[in-house]
């Protein structure tokens, strides 16, 4: 493949934000561009009264998805096929609202998590999905929580697992960073501050730390035109004092925090590229969610190439084992580059996961590497929507006051 | 403020506005994944000696505010021993900890905790968020 634009590539930057699915940020403007598989009106669940429970632009920034979703695994299989059991159950989307009323017991409240968010509540995810690249499919590599389907964008797969466990003390396959710096290539994985942390503890933090930094030498990086060729980006994952006692919100949209202050730290990483033209024009940063956090969809997760791992039975919770050879629920997923079209969207045609991530920074950065896992190297790559012959010099800006 | 421009063909810039500092809530109770994420990283800062096959136990973080803080900590220590020279011991766990079986990365790999949604006492939230002043 050549294009200007990736011939121009340096810097792949990937934003994975937490728990919120493509309907629920995205899937209003459907109404505004038809290509785009959101909400048109007919989707729904039925409550557990037998009332049909619409998709409704109602979603609001905070205070009303309290209790957490459940997004845990025998959760999401119930999202997903309704309490079907069967051998031959198909995946419906209509579990969802069944599903939250376990949690409160409160039929009203439960026809909450059908809600979606009007575009004009959400100015940059949205402006960013409409003025570059949005998928259609884009899914969780797992119909479970964050730390298993995190743990594909490290690594191309969990080994195995599909919760939140203590894990990859024995990794089979080298994370992407390991693979990049054997290759003499660069990479690091950024967190917001020491208080959040990361999410990739046990390997990487514990024995390689030279893979760590914070959000604030990220904006660094880019004001000095120092960024590695591959970046990975953590919000922040809860509320808490900086170190002078300032107040610092949570980033990470995971409910019951703030949505806003989400929109705000992705506005702030877009600024932050935008603003070195050297690195604006050699960057394509790619904003991802992590899994949808037990809220609605509509889109059925499709088949995939299977793992080669099995979850038995106690691990999935649902009686069953998995083979690892289904997606989870359908996240928001949007590439920015200025080498992208403006108004991209992604057919439905093509089918990515978060195993895409460490498959794209591959192929892109080393071209071939063997031992990768078997969904890995099946998943579907991004890089080819950098399309364009001439460099955008349209791209949005956002004020953050 | 607005970017340097880059070139001449700029859009309208688009405002986001601040988040209000009634969100702020430090004592919002900690969730399922920082709870996670604790376990993890004391399980990471023991010796590989005091991992055993069991599942550990550790005390839970209360609130977002304390979870953040024993991060720190943790973070911080970790960092100190990965970059420690070789040779030197960490000091012994505060708590008896055990970490679980690891999957074998086969065609019978086995997970063998189960987790479980944990619903937040949604009640206590509001009424901490209500009792603390937001700080930003």
């Amino acid at each position: 493949m050549s294009t200007p634009g990736f011939d121009k590539l340096k810097h792949i930057v990937v934003l994975m934000m937490e728990n919120r699915s493509f309907d629920h940020m995205l899937g209003a403007l459907k109404a505004t561009d038809a290509r785009i598989d959101g909400i048109d009106g007919t989707q729904s669940n039925v409550d557990t009264t037998g009332a049909k429970a619409p998709a409704q632009p109602l979603a609001q920034y905070q205070g009303q998805l309290d209790p957490d979703p459940d997004h845990h695994f025998p959760g999401v299989d119930l999202q997903i096929f309704n309490g079907d059991t069967t051998p031959g159950r198909v995946a419906t989307m209509q579990g969802f609202v069944k599903s939250y009323f376990s949690q409160r017991k409160d039929v009203n409240h439960s026809r909450k998590i059908m809600y979606y968010f009007p575009p004009e509540k959400l100015p940059v995810l949205t402006t960013l999905a409409t003025e570059f690249a949005v998928f259609n499919r884009w899914f969780a590599s797992i119909p479970g929580p964050t730390l298993c389907n995190r743990a594909f964008a490290h690594y191309g797969t969990s080994f195995g697992h599909v919760g939140m466990e203590v894990f990859y003390p024995n990794t089979q396959f080298k994370s992407i960073y390991q693979r990049l710096d054997d290759a003499k290539k660069t990479a690091k994985i950024y967190y917001f501050d020491v208080k959040s942390s990361s999410l990739e503890v046990v390997n990487l933090l514990q024995h390689q730390p030279q893979f760590f930094g914070t959000f604030q030498q990220f904006l660094d990086d880019c004001g000095k035109g120092q960024l590695p060729d591959y970046s990975f980006i953590e919000p922040n994952y809860s509320d808490h004092e900086s170190e002078d006692g300032a107040a610092i919100l949570a980033s990470d949209q995971h409910p019951d925090h703030h949505v806003r202050e989400g929109e705000r730290f992705i506005a702030a990483i877009y600024n932050a590229i935008r603003q070195n033209a050297a690195l604006w024009e050699s960057t394509a940063l790619l904003i991802v969610y992590d899994e949808h956090g037990g809220i609605y969809d509509h889109v059925s997760p499709p088949a995939c190439t299977p793992d080669g791992f099995v979850a038995q039975p106690d691990a999935t919770g649902t009686g069953k084992p998995f083979m690892f050879d289904r997606l989870g629920v359908r996240v928001p997923a949007i590439l920015v580059s200025p080498w992208v079209a403006r108004g991209t969207v992604v057919g439905t045609d093509r089918v990515f996961e978060h195993a895409s991530i460490p498959a794209t920074a591959t192929k892109f950065f080393l071209q071939e590497f063997a031992d990768r896992s078997p969904r890995e190297k099946a998943a579907e790559t991004f890089l080819d929507l950098l399309t364009l012959n001439t460099m955008r010099t349209d791209a949005p800006e956002f004020d953050l006051g | 403020m607005r970017l340097n421009s880059i070139s001449a063909d700029l859009m309208a810039v688009i405002r986001v506005p601040k988040t209000p500092k009634s969100a702020y809530n430090p004592d919002r109770p900690a969730g399922t994944l920082l709870q996670s994420q604790l376990k993890h990283l004391e399980w990471a800062v023991r010796p590989a000696g005091a991992r055993t096959a069991k599942a550990f136990r550790i005390r839970q973080a209360v609130s977002e505010a304390e979870a953040a803080a024993r991060i720190a900590r943790l973070n911080e220590e970790l960092h100190a021993q990965a970059t420690a020279p070789k040779g030197v011991v960490p000091p012994a766990p505060a708590t008896p900890l055990s970490a679980p079986a690891t999957p074998k990365p086969t065609a019978k790999a086995k997970s063998t905790s189960r987790s479980k949604p944990k619903a937040r006492p949604a009640a206590k939230a509001r009424a901490a968020r209500s009792a603390r002043r937001p700080r930003r």
